[in-house]
């Protein structure tokens, strides 16, 4: 069994209902060229390639339109999120037996909680993507917590995925790619960094967060965030100084969990060594990054695991954080003779 | 024999001689115990008292079996010269004599690495200076220069230079990186986030630029395990492998081969981080002929220890560990050490 909790899939009318005319797009994304590749609006041939690499079951969702289209339309950013979470809705509804939806909010808005509630109730959702930043602002702000607290309380599986327009855009990321291959690890490297430092994971202990990318740009600084930490803070103005409790390393198997996509198998090495086989998921971004899904997957066989870790990476934690019932169903499932 | 050098540690004098390049008043900070607060362009930072103590650098140095180091000036040329009206070139050559006056005083277990803007053409001279005379070993080279990247046409003929001479070569992050004005103000992110994230653009940038197809004997080492570059690096092979037909010329990937194939031939890395699993990857990734040993000490006052005992701990043969504590840095920087 293959689990790929991160998929995309581009349905298509979406910006059109909100009044965008993606052709004459308004903010910075007209500044960053990008070339979307035919295969994230190609549902059948998805489903093909999907089915020939061995993936069984894909968690469908979103990358980064819900916080797009807002910067680039004068609708509230719930109409926005809300025209995502259907059209997400509208994609699995094609093939219920090989998807699931994830759904789409802003954790710096109290009022994306309702539409967060319908994403996980009435839409059947198995969890939520949020951006690692929204129009540069990002998730460690106080505005979040009412999201966080939410999040924890009803343990709502949550997937962390870079924006379209990352950190650092400004500074000639025009040139070669360089907002796709580098600004948006970096944006989740930021974003989790703060997470940390500002002491977000006391506040919420039992956060569980998923995120993209292996981490993004995370494990490279991580020895210095805890020597940032252990250096201490003494003269510096409040707002600078670090917050959190603990050395920030003690955080990453308490809170967090990473997928597999980079494409890198050192750094998915890395990612198992520090996380531990418990906290990493199969993932590809397929769609928008049309690699052969089997390339992750032969990744995955290539890392020496056991069976039962190799297991667990494929479809087991996956099927515990987001909750997919598939160790139920296999259980009640007759035993074949 | 074996040696200990650290190639990545940094020392500068407290001010002294008056203020030739007239930056004392923007440069001033508070002393809060014995360490020295600095709130420049809106990044509060601290700059610990080790980083002007050459003394206690050399004992607690040797106490952790380092007998070799190479001393440079992390990034004052670059912010100094944001700040000063004296030509940029003025400002190098303060920053280095500075640096020469340090390793006179312990000459035979430290030695010198240079600083240039390698986007300005006149400072080969002094780069010549530094490794005619001066007797540098090596030039150290910020990440970006006041926002600018290493990859512009401005910088080829520096790179044509380095290449002809075999220079020797340390990348190392600028004090402001790149994404600064988005709130790095909090949490040390300046330093913890923004400088290896500057560092990973500066590399990438040069891979993608086609950099290391117009001068394909280039040598670079690069602080800091090649900073946030490696969770990268599979995302710069599929974006070449996917290619970028229909985008804007600038846009447009320029190397002739895959991403990653440029790192065994043109990249070296070192080992700071005090991150043991990422060493282990630079190690996988650059192999043991491409890594050494590095500490950041001064400006990071972790015991210098620490990061011997993560090479010490990494799970490969005792002839590699050899390499990355010394033998390496002694063939790249040519040390001529036995």
């Amino acid at each position: 069994m293959i689990v790929d909790i991160h998929t995309h899939f581009n349905e298509p009318g979406v910006p059109q209902s909100l009044g965008i005319d993606m052709r004459n797009p308004k903010g910075t994304y007209h500044t960053m060229p990008s070339a979307q590749m035919a295969e994230f609006g190609q549902f059948d041939k998805q489903i093909e390639v999907n089915e020939k690499a061995g993936v069984d079951k894909r968690i469908m969702s979103s990358p980064f339109g819900a916080e797009m289209f807002s910067a680039m339309t004068d609708r509230p950013s719930t109409d926005v999120v809300k025209a995502i979470n259907d059209s997400i809705a509208k994609t699995v509804a094609r093939k219920t037996d090989r998807l699931w939806g994830m759904g789409t909010a802003n954790p710096l808005e109290k009022a994306h909680i309702k539409e967060a509630e319908r994403c996980m109730g009435p839409l059947g959702f198995k969890g939520l993507l949020c951006t690692t930043s929204w129009h540069g602002r990002y998730l460690d702000n106080e505005e979040a917590y009412p999201f966080w607290e939410w999040a924890e309380d009803t343990k709502t599986p949550i997937f962390l995925h870079p924006v379209r327009t990352p950190i650092g855009h400004n500074n000639q990321m025009d040139q070669y790619k360089l907002d796709e291959l580098i600004g948006r690890p970096f944006d989740t490297g930021m974003c989790l960094a703060r997470m940390i430092l500002s002491g977000l994971f006391d506040r919420f202990p039992k956060l569980q967060l998923s995120v993209a990318h292996m981490g993004g740009g995370l494990l490279p600084v991580m020895g210095r965030l805890n020597f940032g930490w252990s250096l201490g803070c003494e003269g510096m103005p409040e707002r600078a100084k670090i917050k959190c409790k603990d050395e920030p390393q003690s955080y990453l198997r308490r809170n967090f969990h990473v997928d597999t996509m980079g494409l890198w198998a050192p750094h998915v090495r890395e990612a198992l060594e520090v996380f531990g086989p418990d906290r990493v998921m199969f993932g590809t971004d397929y769609g928008p990054v049309p690699i052969d899904p089997k390339e992750h997957v032969d990744i995955v066989k290539t890392m020496g695991l056991s069976q039962a870790d190799e297991e667990k990476v494929f479809w087991k934690n996956a099927d515990a954080f987001f909750n997919l019932g598939l160790a139920k169903t296999a259980a009640k499932a007759p035993a074949h003779a | 024999m074996a040696h200990i050098i650290d190639i990545h540690t940094h020392h500068a004098g407290p001010p002294k001689g008056g203020d030739p390049l007239g930056v004392a008043h923007a440069m001033r900070g508070q002393m809060v115990g014995k360490n020295m607060f600095s709130d420049f362009k809106g990044l509060p930072g601290i700059a610990y008292y080790e980083l002007t103590n050459f003394q206690l650098q050399q004992e607690n140095s040797h106490k952790a079996g380092i007998d070799y180091r190479l001393m440079s000036n992390p990034f004052s040329a670059e912010v100094l010269s944001e700040i000063s009206k004296k030509p940029s070139i003025d400002v190098c050559k303060f920053c280095n004599d500075e640096i020469a006056e340090t390793v006179g005083t312990a000459p035979k277990d430290t030695a010198g690495l240079g600083t240039v803007n390698p986007l300005e053409k006149g400072h080969i001279a002094e780069a010549e200076r530094l490794l005619g005379p001066m007797k540098f070993k090596g030039l150290q080279i910020v990440t970006s220069w006041h926002g600018k990247f290493l990859d512009t046409e401005e910088a080829w003929p520096f790179w044509e230079y380095v290449q002809d001479k075999n220079v020797p070569i340390f990348l190392h992050p600028p004090r402001v990186p790149i994404g600064h004005e988005q709130q790095m103000d909090q949490y040390k992110l300046d330093e913890l986030v923004g400088r290896p994230f500057d560092t990973a653009m500066s590399v990438a940038r040069m891979i993608l630029s086609g950099l290391f197809d117009r001068f394909p004997k280039l040598q670079i080492c690069v602080a800091h395990m090649g900073g946030g570059l490696l969770p990268c690096m599979g995302r710069l092979d599929f974006g070449w492998r996917l290619g970028c037909e229909g985008m804007p010329e600038r846009a447009a990937i320029k190397c002739k081969n895959i991403p990653s194939s440029y790192l065994r031939k043109n990249l070296h890395v070192d080992i700071m981080g005090v991150w043991a699993p990422h060493v282990a990857e630079a190690v996988e990734v650059f192999g043991p002929d491409h890594v050494m040993f590095g500490t950041d000490y001064g400006p990071v006052p972790v015991d210098p220890k620490a990061h011997v005992d993560i090479v010490k701990n990494l799970k490969i043969s005792d002839a590699d560990k050899e390499k990355i504590f010394w033998k390496n840095a002694n063939a790249y920087f040519k040390l001529g050490m036995q």
